[in-house]
Protein backbone atom coordinates (compact mmCIF):
# COMPACT_ATOMS: atom_id res chain seq x y z
CA UNK A 1 0.00 0.00 0.00
CA UNK A 2 3.04 1.97 0.03
CA UNK A 3 2.44 4.66 -3.15
CA UNK A 4 5.24 6.83 -3.78
CA UNK A 5 5.01 9.97 -6.33
CA UNK A 6 5.93 10.78 -9.91
CA UNK A 7 8.17 13.80 -8.80
CA UNK A 8 9.64 15.61 -11.62
CA UNK A 9 12.30 18.27 -11.24
CA UNK A 10 11.48 20.92 -14.52
CA UNK A 11 14.07 23.97 -14.15
CA UNK A 12 14.07 23.75 -10.14
CA UNK A 13 10.04 23.27 -9.84
CA UNK A 14 9.09 20.08 -8.66
CA UNK A 15 6.11 18.54 -10.65
CA UNK A 16 3.80 15.55 -9.49
CA UNK A 17 3.48 14.40 -12.68
CA UNK A 18 0.28 12.17 -11.49
CA UNK A 19 -1.70 15.50 -9.75
CA UNK A 20 -1.21 17.36 -12.68
CA UNK A 21 -1.95 14.16 -15.40
CA UNK A 22 -5.40 13.65 -12.89
CA UNK A 23 -6.02 17.25 -12.54
CA UNK A 24 -6.22 18.31 -16.36
CA UNK A 25 -8.01 15.03 -16.82
CA UNK A 26 -10.70 16.20 -14.70
CA UNK A 27 -10.70 19.47 -16.12
CA UNK A 28 -10.87 18.04 -19.74
CA UNK A 29 -13.95 16.10 -18.50
CA UNK A 30 -15.85 19.32 -17.18
CA UNK A 31 -14.69 20.93 -20.32
CA UNK A 32 -16.08 18.23 -22.85
CA UNK A 33 -19.28 17.33 -20.93
CA UNK A 34 -19.78 21.53 -20.53
CA UNK A 35 -19.44 21.83 -23.95
CA UNK A 36 -21.40 18.90 -25.33
CA UNK A 37 -24.29 20.38 -22.80
CA UNK A 38 -24.14 23.93 -24.90
CA UNK A 39 -23.71 22.70 -28.47
CA UNK A 40 -27.62 22.55 -28.86
CA UNK A 41 -29.04 25.62 -26.60
CA UNK A 42 -32.89 25.91 -26.20
CA UNK A 43 -35.34 27.86 -24.79
CA UNK A 44 -36.76 24.68 -23.45
CA UNK A 45 -33.36 23.07 -22.26
CA UNK A 46 -33.56 18.89 -22.43
CA UNK A 47 -30.97 16.29 -21.74
CA UNK A 48 -27.12 17.76 -20.65
CA UNK A 49 -28.14 21.63 -20.99
CA UNK A 50 -31.02 20.76 -18.22
CA UNK A 51 -28.45 19.05 -16.25
CA UNK A 52 -26.72 22.12 -16.33
CA UNK A 53 -28.60 24.67 -15.68
CA UNK A 54 -29.95 22.64 -12.97
CA UNK A 55 -26.23 23.18 -11.32
CA UNK A 56 -26.51 26.71 -12.39
CA UNK A 57 -29.65 26.57 -10.04
CA UNK A 58 -27.71 24.92 -6.80
CA UNK A 59 -24.78 27.54 -7.15
CA UNK A 60 -27.46 30.44 -7.86
CA UNK A 61 -29.01 29.34 -4.66
CA UNK A 62 -26.01 28.76 -2.28
CA UNK A 63 -24.94 32.33 -3.78
CA UNK A 64 -28.13 33.76 -3.16
CA UNK A 65 -28.03 32.04 0.59
CA UNK A 66 -24.51 33.95 0.90
CA UNK A 67 -24.80 37.84 -0.34
CA UNK A 68 -27.10 39.60 -2.28
CA UNK A 69 -27.37 38.62 -6.40
CA UNK A 70 -25.81 42.08 -7.18
CA UNK A 71 -22.44 41.02 -5.83
CA UNK A 72 -22.45 37.91 -5.63
CA UNK A 73 -23.60 36.95 -9.26
CA UNK A 74 -20.13 37.70 -10.60
CA UNK A 75 -19.19 34.23 -8.74
CA UNK A 76 -21.55 31.88 -10.56
CA UNK A 77 -19.10 30.49 -13.10
CA UNK A 78 -16.54 30.17 -10.38
CA UNK A 79 -18.63 28.30 -8.36
CA UNK A 80 -20.12 26.05 -11.22
CA UNK A 81 -16.89 25.30 -12.28
CA UNK A 82 -15.43 24.41 -8.74
CA UNK A 83 -18.81 22.62 -7.94
CA UNK A 84 -18.38 20.38 -11.32
CA UNK A 85 -14.41 20.23 -11.30
CA UNK A 86 -14.23 19.16 -7.71
CA UNK A 87 -16.77 16.44 -7.95
CA UNK A 88 -15.38 15.06 -11.11
CA UNK A 89 -12.46 15.15 -9.12
CA UNK A 90 -13.49 13.48 -6.70
CA UNK A 91 -15.09 10.48 -8.64
CA UNK A 92 -11.96 9.71 -10.91
CA UNK A 93 -10.58 7.68 -7.86
CA UNK A 94 -13.17 5.91 -7.14
CA UNK A 95 -13.57 2.96 -9.76
CA UNK A 96 -9.58 1.93 -10.10
CA UNK A 97 -6.01 3.38 -9.43
CA UNK A 98 -3.16 2.77 -11.44
CA UNK A 99 0.42 2.88 -9.73
CA UNK A 100 3.38 2.00 -11.95
CA UNK A 101 7.02 1.04 -10.61
CA UNK A 102 5.11 2.01 -7.09
CA UNK A 103 4.59 5.37 -8.27
CA UNK A 104 0.25 5.76 -8.06
CA UNK A 105 -0.66 7.62 -11.08
CA UNK A 106 -4.17 7.13 -11.43
CA UNK A 107 -6.49 8.52 -8.65
CA UNK A 108 -8.29 11.66 -7.17
CA UNK A 109 -5.91 14.71 -8.22
CA UNK A 110 -8.12 15.94 -5.00
CA UNK A 111 -6.15 13.22 -3.04
CA UNK A 112 -3.12 15.01 -3.22
CA UNK A 113 -2.51 18.47 -0.77
CA UNK A 114 -0.97 20.45 -3.16
CA UNK A 115 -4.01 20.27 -5.29
CA UNK A 116 -6.32 21.04 -2.86
CA UNK A 117 -4.53 23.29 -1.01
CA UNK A 118 -3.81 25.37 -3.87
CA UNK A 119 -7.36 25.76 -4.79
CA UNK A 120 -8.32 27.09 -1.33
CA UNK A 121 -5.65 29.35 -1.31
CA UNK A 122 -6.44 30.45 -4.77
CA UNK A 123 -9.95 31.36 -3.43
CA UNK A 124 -9.30 33.04 0.11
CA UNK A 125 -7.08 35.16 -2.57
CA UNK A 126 -9.69 35.79 -4.46
CA UNK A 127 -12.15 36.71 -2.04
CA UNK A 128 -9.03 39.08 -0.48
CA UNK A 129 -8.89 40.76 -4.26
CA UNK A 130 -12.84 40.62 -4.62
CA UNK A 131 -12.84 42.45 -1.16
CA UNK A 132 -10.70 45.22 -2.12
CA UNK A 133 -12.00 45.47 -5.47
CA UNK A 134 -15.61 45.92 -4.66
CA UNK A 135 -15.38 47.59 -1.32
CA UNK A 136 -12.06 49.51 -1.65
CA UNK A 137 -8.85 49.48 0.53
CA UNK A 138 -10.01 51.44 3.05
CA UNK A 139 -13.44 49.40 3.89
CA UNK A 140 -11.74 46.18 3.26
CA UNK A 141 -8.69 46.82 5.83
CA UNK A 142 -11.47 48.31 8.59
CA UNK A 143 -12.86 44.40 8.27
CA UNK A 144 -9.90 43.24 9.97
CA UNK A 145 -11.23 45.29 12.89
CA UNK A 146 -14.35 44.35 12.87
CA UNK A 147 -16.24 43.13 15.29
CA UNK A 148 -13.56 44.73 18.13
CA UNK A 149 -10.48 46.12 16.91
CA UNK A 150 -8.23 43.38 19.41
CA UNK A 151 -9.21 41.05 17.49
CA UNK A 152 -6.99 41.58 14.78
CA UNK A 153 -4.47 39.12 15.33
CA UNK A 154 -7.61 36.23 15.21
CA UNK A 155 -8.62 37.68 11.93
CA UNK A 156 -5.24 37.40 10.27
CA UNK A 157 -4.60 34.16 11.97
CA UNK A 158 -8.32 33.21 10.32
CA UNK A 159 -7.70 33.82 6.99
CA UNK A 160 -4.90 31.04 6.84
CA UNK A 161 -7.13 28.96 8.81
CA UNK A 162 -9.92 29.09 6.55
CA UNK A 163 -7.54 28.31 3.43
CA UNK A 164 -6.14 24.88 5.50
CA UNK A 165 -9.60 23.79 6.76
CA UNK A 166 -10.85 24.52 3.01
CA UNK A 167 -7.66 22.62 1.61
CA UNK A 168 -7.22 20.07 4.14
CA UNK A 169 -11.30 18.92 4.20
CA UNK A 170 -11.54 18.43 1.09
CA UNK A 171 -7.94 16.27 0.83
CA UNK A 172 -8.45 14.24 4.05
CA UNK A 173 -12.16 12.73 2.73
CA UNK A 174 -10.98 12.06 -0.54
CA UNK A 175 -7.50 10.73 0.50
CA UNK A 176 -9.31 8.73 3.37
CA UNK A 177 -11.54 6.75 1.34
CA UNK A 178 -9.51 6.22 -1.55
CA UNK A 179 -7.04 4.79 1.20
CA UNK A 180 -9.56 2.60 2.24
CA UNK A 181 -10.71 1.47 -1.08
CA UNK A 182 -6.89 0.68 -2.00
CA UNK A 183 -7.11 -1.39 1.52
CA UNK A 184 -9.87 -3.51 0.42
CA UNK A 185 -8.17 -3.88 -3.18
CA UNK A 186 -5.12 -5.59 -1.64
CA UNK A 187 -7.33 -7.45 0.97
CA UNK A 188 -9.40 -9.08 -1.73
CA UNK A 189 -5.85 -9.84 -3.98
CA UNK A 190 -3.61 -10.62 -1.42
CA UNK A 191 -5.97 -14.02 -0.60
CA UNK A 192 -4.84 -15.81 -4.37
CA UNK A 193 -1.26 -16.04 -2.11
CA UNK A 194 -2.39 -18.91 -0.41
CA UNK A 195 -4.68 -20.77 -2.23
CA UNK A 196 -7.14 -20.46 -4.78
CA UNK A 197 -10.13 -20.98 -2.59
CA UNK A 198 -9.10 -18.51 -0.09
CA UNK A 199 -8.69 -15.90 -2.94
CA UNK A 200 -12.45 -16.28 -3.77
CA UNK A 201 -13.75 -16.03 -0.03
CA UNK A 202 -11.13 -13.28 0.79
CA UNK A 203 -12.40 -11.70 -2.39
CA UNK A 204 -15.71 -12.09 -1.64
CA UNK A 205 -15.55 -10.30 1.77
CA UNK A 206 -13.82 -7.79 0.90
CA UNK A 207 -16.38 -7.07 -2.20
CA UNK A 208 -18.81 -6.30 0.01
CA UNK A 209 -17.93 -3.34 2.26
CA UNK A 210 -15.56 -2.38 -0.99
CA UNK A 211 -19.35 -1.87 -2.65
CA UNK A 212 -21.01 -0.10 0.23
CA UNK A 213 -17.84 2.51 0.82
CA UNK A 214 -17.98 2.80 -2.92
CA UNK A 215 -21.21 4.03 -2.50
CA UNK A 216 -20.18 6.04 0.29
CA UNK A 217 -17.65 7.89 -1.32
CA UNK A 218 -19.73 8.70 -4.43
CA UNK A 219 -21.78 9.95 -1.63
CA UNK A 220 -19.01 12.24 0.03
CA UNK A 221 -17.01 13.06 -3.13
CA UNK A 222 -20.54 15.29 -3.95
CA UNK A 223 -20.65 16.45 -0.67
CA UNK A 224 -16.86 17.69 -0.49
CA UNK A 225 -17.50 19.37 -3.93
CA UNK A 226 -21.01 21.23 -2.75
CA UNK A 227 -19.61 22.04 0.70
CA UNK A 228 -16.55 23.62 -1.25
CA UNK A 229 -18.23 25.67 -3.23
CA UNK A 230 -20.42 26.59 -0.35
CA UNK A 231 -17.48 27.80 1.93
CA UNK A 232 -15.84 29.51 -1.25
CA UNK A 233 -19.24 31.78 -1.27
CA UNK A 234 -18.98 32.09 2.49
CA UNK A 235 -15.57 33.58 2.69
CA UNK A 236 -16.77 35.60 -0.40
CA UNK A 237 -19.54 37.18 1.08
CA UNK A 238 -17.51 38.09 4.20
CA UNK A 239 -15.09 39.72 1.97
CA UNK A 240 -17.60 41.91 -0.20
CA UNK A 241 -20.28 42.37 1.82
CA UNK A 242 -20.70 45.56 3.84
CA UNK A 243 -22.46 44.43 6.65
CA UNK A 244 -19.88 42.66 8.18
CA UNK B 1 2.72 7.96 3.93
CA UNK B 2 2.12 10.05 0.81
CA UNK B 3 3.01 13.75 1.53
CA UNK B 4 3.13 13.65 4.94
CA UNK B 5 6.09 15.62 4.81
CA UNK B 6 4.46 18.57 2.47
CA UNK B 7 2.86 19.40 6.13
CA UNK B 8 5.55 19.81 7.96
CA UNK B 9 6.51 23.60 7.02
CA UNK B 10 10.27 23.86 6.05
CA UNK B 11 10.30 20.76 4.67
CA UNK B 12 13.81 19.93 3.13
CA UNK B 13 14.76 19.91 -0.45
CA UNK B 14 14.55 16.51 -2.50
CA UNK B 15 11.12 14.39 -3.02
CA UNK B 16 9.48 15.77 -0.16
CA UNK B 17 10.16 19.61 -1.47
CA UNK B 18 7.19 21.88 -1.84
CA UNK B 19 6.16 20.98 -5.36
CA UNK B 20 5.54 24.29 -6.76
CA UNK B 21 5.43 23.23 -10.21
CA UNK B 22 2.02 21.15 -9.39
CA UNK B 23 0.94 24.67 -7.44
CA UNK B 24 1.52 26.55 -10.70
CA UNK B 25 0.21 23.71 -13.07
CA UNK B 26 -3.04 23.63 -11.16
CA UNK B 27 -3.54 27.09 -10.78
CA UNK B 28 -3.32 27.06 -14.46
CA UNK B 29 -5.29 24.26 -15.21
CA UNK B 30 -8.39 25.57 -13.08
CA UNK B 31 -7.71 29.13 -14.02
CA UNK B 32 -7.59 28.10 -18.33
CA UNK B 33 -10.87 25.93 -17.54
CA UNK B 34 -12.57 28.41 -15.66
CA UNK B 35 -11.36 30.71 -18.87
CA UNK B 36 -12.49 28.24 -21.62
CA UNK B 37 -16.03 27.39 -19.92
CA UNK B 38 -16.65 30.81 -19.65
CA UNK B 39 -16.38 31.64 -22.94
CA UNK B 40 -17.29 29.06 -24.94
CA UNK B 41 -19.95 27.28 -22.45
CA UNK B 42 -21.39 29.73 -19.61
CA UNK B 43 -21.47 32.40 -21.09
CA UNK B 44 -24.07 31.25 -24.38
CA UNK B 45 -26.04 29.31 -21.49
CA UNK B 46 -26.48 32.13 -19.61
CA UNK B 47 -27.09 34.18 -22.29
CA UNK B 48 -30.07 31.80 -23.18
CA UNK B 49 -31.06 31.30 -19.71
CA UNK B 50 -30.95 35.56 -19.61
CA UNK B 51 -33.10 35.79 -22.57
CA UNK B 52 -35.45 32.51 -21.18
CA UNK B 53 -35.95 34.58 -18.24
CA UNK B 54 -36.77 38.04 -20.25
CA UNK B 55 -39.22 36.10 -22.53
CA UNK B 56 -41.29 34.33 -19.87
CA UNK B 57 -41.21 37.77 -18.42
CA UNK B 58 -42.17 39.81 -21.61
CA UNK B 59 -44.40 36.77 -22.01
CA UNK B 60 -46.60 37.39 -18.21
CA UNK B 61 -46.73 40.67 -19.04
CA UNK B 62 -48.23 40.87 -22.26
CA UNK B 63 -50.68 37.88 -20.36
CA UNK B 64 -51.04 40.72 -17.95
CA UNK B 65 -51.75 43.23 -20.57
CA UNK B 66 -54.41 41.07 -22.44
CA UNK B 67 -55.97 39.70 -19.99
CA UNK B 68 -56.78 43.42 -18.72
CA UNK B 69 -57.25 44.31 -22.17
CA UNK B 70 -60.05 41.27 -22.91
CA UNK B 71 -61.73 42.34 -19.57
CA UNK B 72 -61.95 45.75 -20.62
CA UNK B 73 -63.46 44.50 -24.17
CA UNK B 74 -65.84 42.14 -21.88
CA UNK B 75 -66.88 44.89 -20.24
CA UNK B 76 -67.64 47.08 -22.83
CA UNK B 77 -69.28 44.55 -24.12
CA UNK B 78 -71.61 44.43 -21.53
CA UNK B 79 -72.44 47.86 -21.77
CA UNK B 80 -73.06 47.77 -25.23
CA UNK B 81 -75.37 45.02 -25.11
CA UNK B 82 -77.56 46.98 -22.19
CA UNK B 83 -77.41 49.56 -23.93
CA UNK B 84 -78.40 47.59 -27.24
CA UNK B 85 -81.08 45.84 -25.50
CA UNK B 86 -82.63 49.09 -23.80
CA UNK B 87 -82.66 50.36 -27.12
CA UNK B 88 -84.51 47.65 -28.93
CA UNK B 89 -86.94 47.62 -25.75
CA UNK B 90 -87.47 51.85 -26.76
CA UNK B 91 -87.50 50.42 -30.85
CA UNK B 92 -89.94 47.84 -29.89
CA UNK B 93 -92.35 50.04 -27.86
CA UNK B 94 -92.47 53.18 -30.25
CA UNK B 95 -93.10 50.47 -32.84
CA UNK B 96 -95.74 49.27 -30.86
CA UNK B 97 -97.06 52.77 -30.21
CA UNK B 98 -97.15 53.88 -33.41
CA UNK B 99 -99.19 50.77 -35.15
CA UNK B 100 -101.53 50.97 -31.89
CA UNK B 101 -102.10 55.26 -33.12
CA UNK B 102 -101.73 53.93 -36.96
CA UNK B 103 -104.68 50.77 -36.25
CA UNK B 104 -106.80 53.55 -34.35
CA UNK B 105 -106.71 56.12 -37.32
CA UNK B 106 -106.96 53.18 -40.01
CA UNK B 107 -110.04 52.13 -38.22
CA UNK B 108 -111.69 55.99 -37.32
CA UNK B 109 -110.97 56.67 -41.46
CA UNK B 110 -112.31 53.47 -42.17
CA UNK B 111 -115.39 54.03 -39.98
CA UNK B 112 -115.79 57.55 -41.04
CA UNK B 113 -116.01 56.93 -44.33
CA UNK B 114 -118.17 53.64 -44.03
CA UNK B 115 -120.49 56.50 -42.27
CA UNK B 116 -120.37 59.06 -44.97
CA UNK B 117 -120.97 56.19 -47.73
CA UNK B 118 -123.55 54.99 -45.88
CA UNK B 119 -125.16 58.35 -45.22
CA UNK B 120 -124.57 59.12 -48.96
CA UNK B 121 -126.06 55.77 -49.94
CA UNK B 122 -129.00 56.27 -47.38
CA UNK B 123 -129.71 59.80 -49.13
CA UNK B 124 -129.06 58.66 -52.41
CA UNK B 125 -131.63 55.96 -51.45
CA UNK B 126 -134.35 58.37 -50.02
CA UNK B 127 -133.75 60.59 -53.42
CA UNK B 128 -134.30 57.77 -55.47
CA UNK B 129 -137.02 56.82 -53.14
CA UNK B 130 -138.26 59.82 -53.34
CA UNK B 131 -137.78 60.45 -57.63
CA UNK B 132 -139.20 56.86 -57.81
CA UNK B 133 -142.18 57.51 -55.44
CA UNK B 134 -143.12 60.64 -58.10
CA UNK B 135 -142.80 58.98 -60.84
CA UNK B 136 -144.95 56.60 -59.51
CA UNK B 137 -147.08 58.61 -58.34
CA UNK B 138 -147.59 60.42 -61.74
CA UNK B 139 -147.59 57.33 -63.88
CA UNK B 140 -149.97 56.36 -61.41
CA UNK B 141 -152.39 58.81 -62.06
CA UNK B 142 -151.70 58.44 -65.89
CA UNK B 143 -152.87 55.09 -65.79
CA UNK B 144 -155.52 55.23 -63.40
CA UNK B 145 -157.45 57.90 -65.25
CA UNK B 146 -156.49 55.62 -68.67
CA UNK B 147 -158.18 52.77 -66.29
CA UNK B 148 -160.90 55.17 -65.38
CA UNK B 149 -161.40 57.36 -68.73
CA UNK B 150 -161.45 53.52 -70.40
CA UNK B 151 -164.02 52.02 -67.90
CA UNK B 152 -166.32 54.82 -67.42
CA UNK B 153 -165.22 55.67 -71.18
CA UNK B 154 -165.79 59.68 -71.50
CA UNK B 155 -168.57 59.86 -68.78
CA UNK B 156 -166.93 61.65 -66.21
CA UNK B 157 -164.69 65.18 -67.39
CA UNK B 158 -161.16 64.32 -67.45
CA UNK B 159 -159.76 67.27 -65.65
CA UNK B 160 -162.92 66.59 -62.90
CA UNK B 161 -161.81 63.03 -62.71
CA UNK B 162 -157.89 63.81 -62.58
CA UNK B 163 -158.60 66.08 -59.71
CA UNK B 164 -160.67 63.33 -58.26
CA UNK B 165 -157.98 60.87 -58.62
CA UNK B 166 -155.61 62.60 -57.41
CA UNK B 167 -157.75 63.93 -54.24
CA UNK B 168 -157.68 59.72 -53.81
CA UNK B 169 -153.82 59.22 -54.42
CA UNK B 170 -152.83 61.91 -52.00
CA UNK B 171 -154.85 60.25 -49.12
CA UNK B 172 -153.45 57.39 -50.11
CA UNK B 173 -149.66 58.90 -49.67
CA UNK B 174 -151.04 60.56 -46.21
CA UNK B 175 -151.78 56.95 -45.36
CA UNK B 176 -148.60 55.58 -46.51
CA UNK B 177 -146.62 57.95 -44.56
CA UNK B 178 -148.36 57.83 -42.06
CA UNK B 179 -147.78 53.77 -41.58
Amino acid sequence: MEHGQPLYEVFGLYFNASSILMSFISALIVFVVCILATRTLALRPKGLQLFLEWIFDLVKNMIGSTMDWKTGGRFLTLGVTLIMYIFVANMLGLPFSVSVDHNLWWKSPTADPVITLTMAAMIVILSHYYGVKLLGPKEYSKGFLKPLPFLLPLKIIEEFANTLTLGLRLYGNIFAGEILLGMLAVLGATGFEASFGTGILQSFFASIPMLIWQGFSIFVGAIQAFIFTMLTMVYMAHKVSHDH
Amino acid sequence: MLNANLLVLGASAGASAVPYGTIIFQLLIFLVLLALLRKYAFGPLMNVMKEREQHINSQLDSAEKQNNESKELVNKLREDQKAARVESATLLENARKQAETQKEEIITAARNEADSLKNAAVLEIQREKALAVQALQEQMASISIQIASKILEKEIDEADNANLVKGYLSEIQKVGEAK
